[in-house]
């Protein structure tokens, strides 16, 4: 069952402070958060965010694609490691 | 790292499949799907035309010219598909071979900040793993980088404040968080 849209989405309250606090300052430094269940919302966008995996911080750079996603989405909490041949491509996207 | 050998690795024999000789391939790249009929591949240490190739079960079957049976298929089990540099596809200007990335030297605001240890696939953007000891992940980002030195292999990247402070440990809360 869906979120009930009359709820609107669940951001930790600490987290929502501190992206509108950020966001007065036009500050873009890395903000630490704990919080995976949070949604990603429009206004997180251009943030980084460094999202705790259980183990260690995962920064990500949120971009629109994200917003309704959940931050817990973006930091794996499982280690996969496939084999990277020589012909992966990578790039800054 | 393969960037200074002719060969470059495309995927691995998994198993063979059936009695005419296909084979299951697990596939790294892009490059195996894309390549034409009698396209040259190497595996086992000999040259093979490829015959065919389709999609099954997340892997790739592919049929090649001098393996017609299970017996030849069965002895190139575990071997690894390469192709020659040239083969692979052209890249655009902020795009690399992952492996080809690796021992490039990474400056923030002209300071170095390390090298790059490997790169990690990633849903939103790729990381760049760098060689120090708490192995700092940097989200490739078009946005911070700055600076592209093919020559020197040298990345300058505009950073946020804070990346570089990331702790392992969750009781240290430097720059806080929620």
């Amino acid at each position: 069952m869906t979120r009930s849209l009359k709820k609107g989405p669940y951001v930790q309250d600490s987290l929502q402070r501190k992206i509108d606090a950020m966001n007065a300052a036009n500050d873009r430094s890395v903000h630490k958060t704990w919080s995976r269940r949070s949604t990603v919302t429009p206004d997180m966008v251009g943030h980084t965010l460094a999202v705790h995996n259980g183990k260690r911080f995962i920064p990500v750079y949120i971009t629109e694609n994200m917003v309704g996603h959940k931050l817990g989405e973006f930091a794996p909490t499982r280690t996969f490691r496939s084999h990277i041949g020589g012909d992966k491509k990578t790039g800054f996207r | 790292m393969t960037s200074n050998t002719e060969f470059v690795s495309i995927g691995r024999v998994v198993k063979p499949h059936g009695i005419r000789g296909e084979l299951v391939i697990e596939v790294y790249g892009d490059t195996l799907s894309g390549l034409e009929e009698n396209a040259a591949l190497h595996v086992g240490g000999e040259s093979h035309s490829l015959v065919g190739s389709r999609p099954h079960q997340g892997r790739l079957l592919v049929r090649l010219e001098k393996v017609v049976d299970r017996t030849a298929a069965e002895s190139l089990r575990g071997a690894e598909l390469t192709v020659e540099r040239e083969a692979l596809a052209a890249l655009e200007a902020s795009e690399w071979y992952a492996d080809d990335l690796v021992g490039w030297s990474v400056l923030a605001e002209g300071a170095s900040i390390g090298r790059v240890a490997a790169v990690l696939a990633g849903s939103p953007h790729d990381y760049i793993v760098l060689d120090d000891q708490s192995q700092t992940l940097i989200p490739m980002v078009r946005e911070w980088l700055v600076d592209i030195d093919h020559e020197s292999r040298v990345l300058g990247l505009e950073l946020p404040d804070g990346l570089m402070e990331h702790p392992a440990s969750t009781a240290d809360t430097v720059g806080g968080g929620d």
